[in-house]
């Protein structure tokens, strides 16, 4: 059943969470000429959640806009997160924390004796109490975080444990959702047709679902999976009920909303494969456009592959979605500096 | 007789004069200009807890935030410059700067969405990692040539006529003095959009732009001092050199910029004052004075600086509010001029 919403109806349902401004809204809709001309296929254009402007920049900036307004409200006095070396939530939790002056603890898995670089580095600037997992630790993260917690907790505290929780897993669909609203309005002003969107197969792109759907539009979405220990289906889908209740939206998923690609992760997260590395020079190379090596360059790899191979209509609109991440490049730069195509 | 006031402003420029004579230029669209005015509300907060007292307002001028690979203030300049080259209709270009250049960056991008060949010949720390803005040149298709800086030039012309050569038509950037200016030119429209920003956020007290002895700040004082604005500036130096040759090549870019735009007044050396206690030991070396600014502002602002040039910008700030010498009447503006990438060059100096 698709709702039809107005951009405001749809709007509406968005303004009942609490919101703060932290990121700079809304980002660049631009094309990419040059790819565009390269690769001789449907039109490229690049919307830049790169540009959000918190610590380097990235999509999450949206969604702390909502997050951080819901913990503080609530009264917790300190936020731990859990998440590996590489993540770009890390640092943009730390930053966003920091924002409203809110105490933020670090458990980052697989990070001990690794170089501080990339994420790692910003996560120290922005003073992050950091807990750094050896291989053995990280795998009971969950309970270091709930002996931390408890601690806090006989001290006084009132600490918030992300993992618990069920918002922050349903505030970055929320943050795409208003990406969403405001695509749209960029899409018609450069009176963009057959919009097919690609991006990293998580929370972001269903966010845009979810807006497209509510608001009847027939936007296509092409989903990179650039992790394999995390399914898309096991952290999106099980959430539709969630999502209803809390955006009051009588939006659900199905499979078949998203055309989903495996074929690109290589040997997993974090690891980036030589096709990886040549579609990042070929972004930089043709508009100046920077993706990082772990989440963008893939999607970035996998739209040069799939115009390459026929798979896009000429004449779709491909609108790549440039979430953030980077630092990241800094973390493989030996590998970048060293690669020949 | 017309008051006073109304006699300053019809002797002062128009910003639809200086507009204009932007748009005359020849422009290569790189950068997502308009860049945010914010406030660094618990910057001020922390501060005054330490007892350190702060003017009513402190802003900062979002320039890291162009879009351009990685951002920064030089996207806006090098609009102008690649319009420049364009216009000159080289197909190669060929530029000279430090390992720790984020211009070199700039112009890398600048010419890989022009389509133009693009030679950075990277002066001294030869041996240090290909990282920072040096990875990213890389990465937008940049060539790359190492050496110490004393045969830099002889790189460049050795290159020059290989180009020649083949049959190509190079262009080397610090030869051409319009390169020299453009700077200050992309400032003159920074000047415009604060302006705007002063106006919608109620601001008509008196400023100090707050930044570092260059290009940049120079052109918003030029602005400023060319429209009857009552903004000041304090220039932090962020390598070893006489303060009064930072003057004299500012008087002297000041004055051809005038003479470009048609302005009235050009700069001299009590237009800008020069801060040198916080420079630190050398160009790139970041003292810890300025590596306690930059986690100051990571944990207060959430907000990034770099160890090269902002974060001494902000050590000059910091000391300077410390030491009680900011009339805190004024309004504090601070340009961040981005060069984000270069933190990570200085990963070592973070690691405790």
């Amino acid at each position: 059943m698709t709702p039809n919403l107005t951009r405001k109806q749809l709007q509406e349902h968005i303004d009942r969470f609490p919101r703060m401004q932290i990121a700079h809204l809304p980002t660049p809709l631009e094309e990419m000429p040059r790819l565009t001309k390269k690769l001789g296929g449907p039109n490229i254009w690049i919307k830049r959640e790169d540009m959000t402007g918190l610590a380097y920049g990235g999509n999450k900036a949206r969604h702390y806009e909502f997050e951080m307004p819901h913990i503080a409200d609530q009264g917790y006095d300190v936020m731990i997160n859990i998440m590996d070396y590489h993540s770009n939530n890390a640092r943009m939790t730390g930053a966003a924390a920091n924002k409203i002056g809110m105490r933020y603890i670090l458990i980052l898995k697989n990070a001990a004796n690794r170089i501080v670089q990339g994420n790692l580095l910003v996560d120290k600037i922005l003073g992050a109490e950091l807990h750094l997992l050896d291989e053995f630790q990280s795998n009971d993260a969950e309970g270091y975080a709930k002996n931390l917690k408890e601690q806090l907790e006989e001290q006084g505290h009132k600490p918030y444990l992300i993992q618990d929780h069920l918002f922050p897993r349903i505030v970055g669909m929320i943050g795409f959702v208003q990406a969403g609203i405001e695509m749209l309005e960029q899409i018609e002003n450069n009176n963009l047709k057959n919009i097919h969107i690609i991006g990293v197969a998580g929370r972001s792109l269903c966010g845009l679902i979810i807006a497209a759907k509510s608001m009847g539009l027939d936007w296509k979405f092409t989903g990179v999976t650039v992790n394999y220990d995390v399914p898309l289906s096991d952290y999106i889908f099980q959430h539709n009920k969630d999502i209803q209740e809390i955006l009051g939206l009588p939006v659900t998923f199905e499979e078949n909303d998203m055309q989903v690609l495996d074929q690109y992760v290589g040997e997993g997260y974090g690891v980036m494969t030589p096709q990886v590395a040549e579609a990042i020079h070929i972004a930089a190379q043709t508009d100046a456009i920077i993706c990082d090596p772990n989440y963008t360059g893939t999607v970035m790899a996998a739209l040069i592959d799939q115009v390459e191979e026929g798979a896009f209509n000429n004449d779709e609109t491909i609108i790549f979605l440039h979430t953030g991440g980077l630092p990241a490049i800094f973390t493989f730069a030996d590998q970048l500096a060293n690669f020949k195509a | 007789m017309a008051p006073v006031t109304e006699q300053i402003v019809t002797m002062a420029v128009t910003k639809n004069q200086i507009q204009m004579a932007l748009e005359n230029l020849p422009r290569f669209k790189l950068s997502h200009l308009n860049t945010p005015l914010e406030t660094l509300e618990r910057l001020k907060q922390d501060l005054s807890e330490r007892g350190i007292s702060t003017p009513d307002r402190i802003l900062i001028k979002r320039e890291d935030a162009t879009g351009l690979a990685f951002g920064g203030n030089k996207g806006r300049h090098f609009e102008f410059e690649m319009g420049h080259i364009l216009e000159g209709g080289f197909d190669t270009v060929i530029n000279i700067n430090h390992y720790h250049s984020n211009q070199a960056r700039f112009l890398a991008a600048g010419c890989a969405k022009a389509g133009l060949k693009y030679h950075i010949i990277s002066t001294d720390m030869v041996t240090a990692p290909i990282t920072g803005n040096l990875l990213l040149c890389k990465l937008m298709g940049a060539v790359i040539h190492r050496t110490p800086a004393e045969y830099g030039r002889q790189m460049a012309e050795k290159i020059f006529s290989d180009v020649v050569k083949d049959g190509g038509n190079p262009y080397i950037l610090p030869d051409d003095p319009f390169a020299d200016i453009m700077g200050m030119i992309g400032f003159l429209e920074t000047g415009l959009e604060l302006e705007k920003q002063f106006e919608s956020a109620g601001i008509d007290g008196p400023v100090q732009l707050w930044g570092l002895t260059g290009r940049s700040i120079a052109g918003l004082r030029l602005y400023a001092k060319n429209r009857g604005l009552n903004w000041q500036a304090t220039a932090v130096q962020y390598s070893p050199g006489k303060i009064e040759d930072f003057h004299k090549i500012t008087s002297r870019r000041s004055s051809e910029v005038a003479e470009m735009f048609d302005l009235k007044y050009s700069l001299n050396e009590s237009d800008i004052t020069v801060l040198e206690n916080y420079r630190g030991p050398a160009y790139g070396e970041p003292d810890e004075e300025v590596i306690n600014a930059i986690r100051l502002l990571g944990k207060t602002e959430g907000l990034i600086l770099d160890p090269n040039y902002t974060g001494k910008a902000m050590s000059g700030l910091i000391g300077e509010l410390k030491t009680g010498q900011i009339d805190l009447n004024e309004t504090i503006c601070f340009i961040h001029s981005g060069g984000l990438p270069q933190l990570f060059a200085h990963a070592d100096k973070f690691t405790e």
